[in-house]
C-alpha cells in the first residue's frame, strides 16, 4: 500500500482496496483504487505537486477535493480523445487512466517559465494591457508567445469519435444535489408522488456526508445515505442522475445538466454516449448546491501541501489518505477543528490550531483541546516556506496597527497546511435565475437573494451549515416545492436529527496583516488559477477601478475556468477593504451559466456533419438524380442538382453541354422545390391584389401571370407565376428559399390586418413534383407523353395551363417559362414523381433530352435577363431598379406601394439592374465584384455598383454578367472596370439586361 | 428558452415560435394619403421600452396562429397572451 | 405495369429493419395514406353539418386532439384547420363528397397525401426516444391518449399524436423533411 494511505481499522472510505487500479501521471506508473480520484490517488503516492501556475508559472498542489479546484488541472489522455482542463479533484481514475500536468516545460519539476515569478513584482494587474500595447504593430505578435506561455492545456487538433446524446425532461421538482439537504428534498418531494429529478455531480450520492463522521438517527452518515437512496429509487417518478452537473439556469425554470455516462471507465468498458445533455424544464427547483470553503489569503498561501480544512477531512475519510504528516491548521471559525480532529484521530500529527479569534471556546475547539492541540488563538499565519512543498509556517499574533503587525514570528514546521477562511454557499445557480445575492454579515457570506423564478435554496447553499439545518430545510423545500406544483402528502415523517454539534461564529478574515503594508511582501493568492494576488486588486483600487466587474477584467479576477469558486469573494472584500466600502456595496460579479465548463461535444450533440447537423431536404427525385451522378447544391434547405457531369467532364463543359442542348433540342429540370401555395376562398382575386404589385382579379381560368412582392419598404421580396384554377382558387409559385417566410408574410396579412378577407392558404409544397421541360422539342415530348391536351400554341397559348396525363399519371401542366424558350411545368403528386420523370426521358430520348441543373437554370435565365430575387435583390432593390416598373399596378393600393414614392425610393442614380459584357469575352466576372469608373483613382476609390450573377454563355459564345450600378439605366454602353482582390482589373461595358432574343420570340411559337 | 403561451395550444416552448415585433400597429387606411414622415412612422418607427412589451409571435411549427403576447423586456416574464383582435389587459398598452 | 403503381412513398430509401429487431423501439413507415386538408369556419353550422354528413362525425374542436372513427382519423391542427387520414381507396370519393358538401360555404378540402407521410413508433422506449427531440412534455398523464400536437423533433415539424397503454405514438412529416427524420430516428433509437 502507498505511503500515504491509511491504514484505518474500521473503514477505508469509499475506496475498495480489493480492486487495485493503474494510471499514469506524467508519464509515471502509479497505483489507486476503485473509487479515488485522481488528487486523492496522486496524494496517496506522495505527489503534491501538480501543476504550475498560469502567469507566473508557480509550482501548485492540490488546494481542495471537488468542483472549487482551482490548481489541479490536468490534460487527460492523448489524440483525438485528449481533454484539457480536467480537474484532479473530480476525474475519478479508471485502469489505463493518462494525465499530465499542463503549464510546465519542459517538466514540471523543472519549468524555464517559472522565471516569470521572479519577475512578478514587474507584471502587476493589467501588465498586458500596459506593456503590449505599442507598437500597435506587435500586438499580434505578442499575443502568440503570450498564449503560447499561458493556457491550461490543449484542445484536440483531430474530430471527436464520442456519441453525445440530448434530451429534453420535464419534471414537477428538480432538485440540484444529492447531499443531506438535496437528499431530504428528493425524499419529501417524491413521497407525494411527485415527479422529481435529482442531479448531483459526484460518482455517488451524499455530498458532504461522503467525508463526515457524524451520525444521523443514529446509523453512520453513508448508511443512512445508502437507506434514502434505496428508497428514491423505488419511487416510479423519480428520476436519479450521478455524474450529472446541473450547469445553467436560465428563464422560466429552464435548466441544463450535463451528464457524464463513460468519464470513469476505462476505454474498452465505454458503451453508448459520453455524455447527455438534459434540458429540463422543471415546475419547481430546490438548489441544494452546498457551500465551498474559503481559503485564507497570506503569503505563499499558493504552496503545494496548503489545502482547504474541508479537503483535509475529505482525503482522511473518503478516501483513506493522509495528505501529510504534520499539519498546521489555520482558521477564523470552527469548522477546521473538525478536520483537526479527523487528522488526530487517523494518526497525523496536528502540530497546531491557528485562530484569529481571541477566545475559541465552542464545542470542538474544546475537544481538541482535550486531546492534547495547542491553539494558537488571536493569530496568524503570515507566511509559508517551501516551494514544492509547505515546509515551515510564520505565526504572528493579532491585532495590527495600521494594518501591520508587529511582534515576534513564530516559525512551525509542517508539510501541511490546512486552512479554512469559512463558507460560501453555492449561490451560482440561484444567481443565474436572476436573485440577487445578498451579503449576510452575521455569516460573514452572500446568500441566495429572494427567487424571482420558482425555485427556493436549502442547507449549506442557503447558509444554512449544520446538518440538523440542512436536513430539515432541505425537508421542508423539497415539501413546498411539490406542494407548489400541484403535490402533496400528509404522512411526511419529521426530518431526522444528526449528533453534530452547533458551532461559534465566523470571524471574518479577508487580507491576513503582516509585517508588511498590504500588498507588499510575500504573495497573497487570491486567485490562484489566475495568478491574481491582493496586492493587484489593490493596485485596481488605487488605479481607481472601483466597480467589481471592472476589477475582474483588469485583474482576470474570476476569469479562469473556475469562474473564481474559491477566490472571488475573498477578492470582493479585499477590494471593498481598500475602497473604505461594505461588502454589500461592492457586491459580486454576475454569475453566468455555465457553473463549470462543459464540453462542446455535449452541446452538440449528435446534431453535428452532413447528415444531422440541419435539416436536408429532398424532392422525390433525389435518388434519380443520384444515380446520374448530378453534384448537388444547397438552395435553402434543399438539396437540388446542380449539373450532371459526364465522366472527365468539367463543370463548365457540362454547364455548356446542359445550355446548348436545352437551347437547341430540349431540357429536363426538377422544379419541385418552388414553393407552391393555393389561395382558396371568393376574396382570392383581392387578396393577391394587396400582396402582389399587379392586378389579378381578371386573370381568366387556367391562365397564369407572373407576380412581384414587396415588402411594405417598398422593396423586392419574392416573385412567382400563379395561375389560377377555379373561380375563387389560384395556385402560387414562391422562390424555393422565399416559401416558407411568403407563407408567414401572409399568415400575417390574413389573420392580423384582414380577417375579413375569405381567404384560406394551405401550403402544397411538398405535395407535388415539378418537371420542367424546355426547349424548342418540349412540345414534341410533351404530345407523345401526354393524353388529353391539345398541345398546338392556339389551343394551349404561353402562359395558361391544363389538367391532362403524363403515361397514366394525372397530371396539372403550366406552359410558362424561366429560359425564354418554349417550356412546360409537369406536376404530378409527389409519389408518382419518379414514374413522371422516367416517362419523360422515355420520349424524350429522340430528342437527346437532357436533364439539367440549377447552374445551367441560372445560365439561361440570366442570359434573358431575369432575376432570381435574393440573388441579383438584396432587400434594398425596388422594382424600378430592376426595370420591372410595368408591373406596378397605378390603379389599386398593395403592399410597400406608397415606399415607392419616398424621396430616396425616387433618386435618380439609384442602383439599377444592367447588364455587363467583359471586354475579354471569356473572362467571367466573380460575383460580387464591385465595379468603379476609374480604377486609378485616389483610395477610397469611389463604387458604383456590383456584380450580382455572372457566368459563360455557351450559347452567345460570351462571358454574361448582370450588375447593379448607380444609374445604371443612363450608362449603357460606358465601360466599367471590376478589381480583383489579386491586383488585376477586369474591363466590361454596360448592356441591356437581356442578352438573348430580346422580343421574346421562342418562348411564344 | 422561453414558454410561450399559444391561445390555442397552451404553453409551447420558444423554439416552436418565431418573432413578429411590435403588436397593434395598424396599417393606415389610405397610405397615399400620408406625407412621407407620417408614412415613416408607420413603416419604421417602434416602440422599444424596457419592461412590458406588447408583441406579436406567430406559433409556427404549431396552430400557424399569429397572436399577441405582453412580455417584460427585462425580466422575460410574460404576463398574458392574447388572440389578435382582442384588446390588450386592462390599463396598458 | 401501370405508371401509377410505380408510386414511391417519401420513406423509401430508409431501412428501419437494422434497429427494429431486439430493441426497444418499433419504427415504421404508413405510406400511401389518404391525406385530405380540410379547412372552414367551425361556427358555421352548414361547415360542421357538411363535415357529419360526409364522415359521420364532427370535427374535433378541442384544440390539439384527435378523433379515429373506423378507418377515418381526423386531427385538429388549428381554429379552421383539420386533417383527415383515410385508406388511400377511399381518398378521391372523400375528396368529391366534400366538394358536394362543401359547394358554397367558406371552406376548402385540398389533397396533401403526397406531400406527407406517416411513421409509427412502438416499444417500450417509444416515449423516451420522441422526447429525446421534442420539447414538448410526452408523460402519460400530461401526453394522453387523444391528444396531438403540431411540435418540433429534432430539427423538423411535425404532428404527433398519441394512443393506448403502453403509449404509441404517429408522426406525421412533410415529404421533403422525411428523409432527414428517418435519420434523426435511426441515430436516436441506437440506444434502445
Amino acid at each position: 500500500m502507498p505511503a500515504g494511505r491509511l491504514k484505518t481499522n474500521e473503514t477505508e472510505g469509499r475506496i475498495t482496496l480489493s480492486r487495485p487500479i493503474t494510471f499514469s501521471f506524467n508519464g509515471k506508473t502509479l497505483q489507486g483504487y476503485q473509487g479515488d480520484t485522481l488528487a486523492s490517488a496522486l496524494l496517496a503516492n506522495g505527489i503534491h505537486l501538480v501543476g504550475r501556475s498560469w502567469k507566473y508559472h508557480r509550482p501548485r498542489g492540490i488546494l481542495g477535493s471537488g468542483t472549487e479546484e482551482p490548481n489541479a488541472v490536468v490534460q487527460l489522455g492523448i489524440g483525438a480523445r485528449t481533454v484539457p482542463n480536467v480537474l484532479a479533484t473530480q476525474l475519478e481514475i479508471y485502469e489505463g487512466l493518462e494525465a499530465s500536468s499542463v503549464n510546465c516545460w519542459p517538466s514540471l519539476e523543472h519549468d524555464l517559465l517559472s522565471v516569470n515569478g521572479w519577475f512578478s513584482r514587474l507584471m502587476p494587474a493589467g501588465f498586458y494591457y500596459k506593456t503590449f500595447m505599442w507598437p500597435k504593430s506587435m500586438w499580434m505578435k505578442y499575443e502568440q508567445a503570450i498564449r503560447r506561455a499561458s493556457g491550461l492545456g490543449v484542445s484536440p487538433n483531430l474530430p471527436d469519435p464520442d456519441r453525445y446524446e440530448k434530451t429534453y425532461a420535464h419534471c414537477d421538482v428538480l432538485v440540484v444535489g444529492a447531499g443531506p439537504a438535496g437528499l431530504m428534498a428528493a425524499l419529501a418531494a417524491g413521497r407525494t408522488g411527485a415527479r422529481v429529478i435529482l442531479a448531483d455531480e459526484q460518482s455517488e450520492p451524499g455530498g458532504s456526508l461522503l467525508y463526515s463522521r457524524e451520525t444521523i438517527e443514529g446509523l453512520p452518515a453513508m448508511k443512512w445515505v445508502a437507506g434514502v437512496w434505496q428508497e428514491l429509487e423505488s419511487m416510479e417518478e423519480m428520476k436519479l442522475l450521478r455524474r450529472s452537473t446541473v450547469f445553467g439556469y436560465h428563464d422560466q425554470n429552464f435548466l441544463t445538466i450535463a451528464e457524464r455516462l463513460n468519464d470513469h471507465l476505462p476505454r474498452w468498458e465505454c458503451r453508448g454516449a459520453r455524455e447527455r445533455l438534459w434540458k429540463v424544464r422543471a415546475r419547481q427547483v430546490v438548489l441544494a448546491s452546498g457551500a465551498l470553503e474559503r481559503p485564507l489569503v497570506f503569503g505563499n498561501n499558493d504552496r503545494p501541501g496548503v489545502m482547504l480544512a474541508s479537503a483535509v477531512s475529505c482525503y482522511i475519510n473518503r478516501f483513506a489518505v493522509a495528505p501529510g504528516s504534520r499539519c498546521l491548521v489555520f482558521t477564523n471559525n470552527d469548522s477546521a477543528y473538525g478536520a483537526a480532529l479527523d487528522m488526530v484521530d487517523a494518526g497525523i500529527q496536528v502540530q497546531a490550531v491557528v485562530d484569529c479569534r481571541p477566545r475559541p471556546r465552542g464545542v470542538l475547539p474544546e475537544r481538541l483541546r482535550q486531546r492534547g492541540v495547542e491553539i494558537i488563538a488571536g493569530s496568524v499565519v503570515v507566511n509559508v516556506k517551501g516551494t514544492h512543498r509547505v515546509k515551515a509556517a510564520q505565526v504572528m499574533q493579532l491585532p495590527a496597527q495600521n494594518g501591520i503587525l508587529k511582534g515576534e514570528k513564530r516559525l512551525i514546521h509542517c508539510d501541511l497546511l490546512a486552512m479554512s477562511g469559512g463558507w460560501s454557499p453555492v449561490v451560482h445557480l440561484s444567481s443565474q435565475s436572476g436573485a440577487r445575492a445578498r451579503w449576510d454579515d452575521a455569516r460573514a457570506c452572500f446568500l441566495p437573494g429572494m427567487p424571482v423564478q420558482q425555485e427556493r435554496s436549502a442547507g449549506a447553499a442557503n447558509g444554512s451549515f449544520s446538518l440538523n439545518a440542512c436536513l430539515s430545510e432541505g425537508s421542508f423545500a423539497g415539501r413546498e416545492a411539490a406542494r407548489l406544483a400541484g403535490w402533496e402528502w400528509d404522512n411526511q415523517p419529521d426530518p431526522p436529527s444528526s449528533s453534530m454539534q452547533l458551532e461559534e461564529p465566523v470571524q471574518p478574515l479577508w487580507l491576513v496583516p503582516s509585517e508588511y503594508a498590504p500588498g507588499r511582501g510575500p504573495k497573497q493568492f487570491v486567485d490562484m488559477q489566475n495568478d491574481v494576488g491582493a496586492a493587484d486588486i489593490i493596485l485596481a483600487a488605487r488605479e481607481g477601478y472601483h466597480s467589481i466587474e471592472h476589477v475582474k477584467r483588469y485583474t482576470a479576477l474570476g476569469f479562469g475556468t473556475d469562474q473564481g469558486k474559491v477566490g472571488n469573494i475573498n477578492g470582493m472584500a479585499i477590494l471593498a477593504q481598500s475602497l473604505g466600502a461594505t461588502i454589500a456595496d461592492t457586491g459580486t460579479t454576475t454569475f453566468r451559466p455555465n457553473y463549470t465548463p462543459v464540453t462542446f461535444g455535449a452541446i452538440a450533440g449528435q446534431e453535428v456533419g452532413e447528415k444531422l447537423f440541419e435539416p436536408v431536404r429532398k424532392t422525390a427525385l433525389h435518388e434519380w438524380h443520384q444515380a446520374r451522378g448530378a453534384a448537388f447544391e444547397n438552395v435553402g434547405q434543399w438539396k437540388r442538382p446542380w449539373y450532371y457531369p459526364k465522366s472527365g467532364e468539367s463543370m463548365q463543359e457540362a454547364v455548356n453541354r446542359e445550355c446548348l442542348a436545352t437551347r437547341e433540342s430540349v431540357g429536363i429540370i426538377d422544379v419541385s422545390t418552388l414553393g407552391k401555395i393555393v389561395i382558396t376562398g371568393k376574396d382570392s382575386g383581392e387578396f393577391l391584389n394587396r400582396i402582389y404589385t399587379n392586378a389579378w382579379k381578371k386573370l381568366a381560368i387556367d391562365k397564369a401571370r407572373y407576380g412581384l412582392m414587396l415588402g411594405e419598404d417598398g422593396m423586392v421580396m419574392d416573385d412567382g407565376v400563379t395561375i389560377r384554377l377555379s373561380e375563387n382558387r389560384y395556385y402560387m409559385h414562391t422562390t424555393t428559399g422565399g416559401a416558407a417566410g411568403v407563407y408567414s408574410w401572409m399568415e400575417r396579412w390574413l389573420q392580423t390586418e384582414w380577417p375579413d378577407l375569405q381567404v384560406f392558404l394551405i401550403s402544397v409544397t411538398d405535395h407535388w413534383a415539378t418537371a420542367a421541360v424546355v426547349g424548342p422539342n418540349s412540345r414534341r415530348v410533351m404530345m407523345g407523353a401526354c393524353q388529353g391536351i391539345d398541345f398546338s400554341a392556339q389551343s394551349f397559348p404561353f402562359m395558361s395551363s391544363r389538367e391532362g396525363t403524363v403515361g397514366s399519371i394525372p397530371a396539372r401542366i403550366n406552359r410558362i417559362s424561366f429560359s425564354g424558350e418554349l417550356a412546360y411545368e409537369v406536376n404530378v403528386p409527389a409519389n408518382l414523381g419518379k414514374p413522371m420523370w422516367e416517362v419523360l426521358m422515355a420520349v424524350g430520348e429522340e430528342f437527346g433530352i437532357t436533364p439539367y441543373g440549377t447552374e445551367t437554370m441560372h445560365v439561361l435565365r440570366a442570359e434573358k435577363g431575369y432575376i432570381i430575387v435574393g440573388q441579383d435583390t438584396d432587400g434594398s432593390v425596388t422594382p424600378d431598379d430592376l426595370g420591372m416598373g410595368w408591373a406596378l399596378s397605378k390603379t389599386k393600393d398593395f403592399l410597400g406601394k406608397r415606399s415607392l414614392a419616398r424621396e430616396d425610393c425616387m433618386r435618380e442614380d439609384r442602383k439599377q439592374l444592367v447588364g455587363l459584357l467583359t471586354i475579354n469575352r471569356t473572362e467571367v466576372l466573380p460575383e460580387g465584384g464591385q465595379i468603379v469608373e476609374d480604377p486609378d483613382a485616389a483610395i477610397p476609390v469611389p463604387m458604383i455598383g456590383h456584380v450580382t450573377s455572372s457566368y459563360y454563355s455557351a450559347c452567345l459564345g460570351h462571358s454574361i454578367a448582370l450588375a447593379l450600378v448607380q444609374g445604371g439605366r443612363s450608362r449603357i454602353g460606358e465601360i466599367v472596370h471590376i478589381p480583383l482582390a489579386e491586383g488585376r482589373v477586369i474591363p466590361a461595358r454596360i448592356s441591356d439586361p437581356v442578352f438573348y432574343d430580346p422580343d421574346g420570340e421562342r418562348q411564344n411559337v | 428558452m422561453l414558454e410561450i403561451p399559444c391561445p390555442w395550444c397552451g404553453l409551447r416552448c420558444e423554439s416552436e415560435f418565431s418573432y413578429g415585433g411590435e403588436a397593434h400597429i395598424v396599417r393606415p387606411e389610405n397610405p397615399e394619403a400620408l406625407n412621407d414622415e407620417a408614412w415613416a412612422d408607420y413603416l419604421f418607427m417602434r416602440k422599444n421600452p424596457r419592461g412590458p412589451h406588447l408583441e406579436q409571435w406567430h406559433h409556427v411549427y404549431g396552430c400557424r396562429r399569429w397572436f399577441n403576447v405582453k412580455r417584460d423586456t427585462l425580466s422575460y416574464r410574460i404576463e398574458c397572451s392574447y388572440r389578435v383582435g382582442e384588446q390588450p389587459p386592462e390599463g396598458e398598452i | 405495369m401501370s405508371d401509377t403503381d410505380q408510386a414511391e412513398s417519401p420513406l423509401t430509401g430508409i431501412d428501419w429493419s437494422i434497429f427494429n429487431n431486439a430493441s426497444g423501439v418499433n419504427l415504421q413507415e404508413l405510406p400511401f395514406q389518404g391525406h385530405l386538408n380540410l379547412r372552414g369556419r367551425p361556427d358555421e353550422s352548414r361547415f360542421t353539418n357538411a363535415v357529419i354528413e360526409v364522415l359521420g362525425f364532427a370535427p374535433p374542436l378541442r384544440p390539439n386532439t384527435y378523433k379515429v372513427v373506423d378507418s377515418l382519423k381526423m386531427y385538429w391542427l388549428g381554429p379552421d384547420e383539420w386533417l383527415i387520414i383515410t385508406p388511400m381507396e377511399r381518398q378521391a370519393d372523400l375528396e368529391a363528397e366534400f366538394d358536394k358538401a362543401l359547394q358554397g360555404l367558406f371552406s376548402s378540402v385540398i389533397d396533401i397525401s403526397s406531400g406527407q407521410t406517416i411513421i409509427s413508433i412502438t416499444g417500450p422506449d417509444a416515449g423516451t426516444l420522441i422526447q429525446k427531440g421534442c420539447p414538448m412534455d410526452l408523460h402519460p398523464s400530461v401526453f394522453r391518449p387523444g391528444d396531438c400536437a403540431q411540435t418540433l423533433l429534432g430539427k423538423t415539424g411535425v404532428l404527433l399524436s398519441v394512443t393506448g397503454d403502453p403509449p404509441t405514438y404517429e408522426l406525421v412529416v412533410r415529404r421533403s423533411f422525411s428523409d432527414y427524420l428517418g435519420l434523426w430516428l435511426l441515430d436516436a433509437v441506437e440506444e434502445f
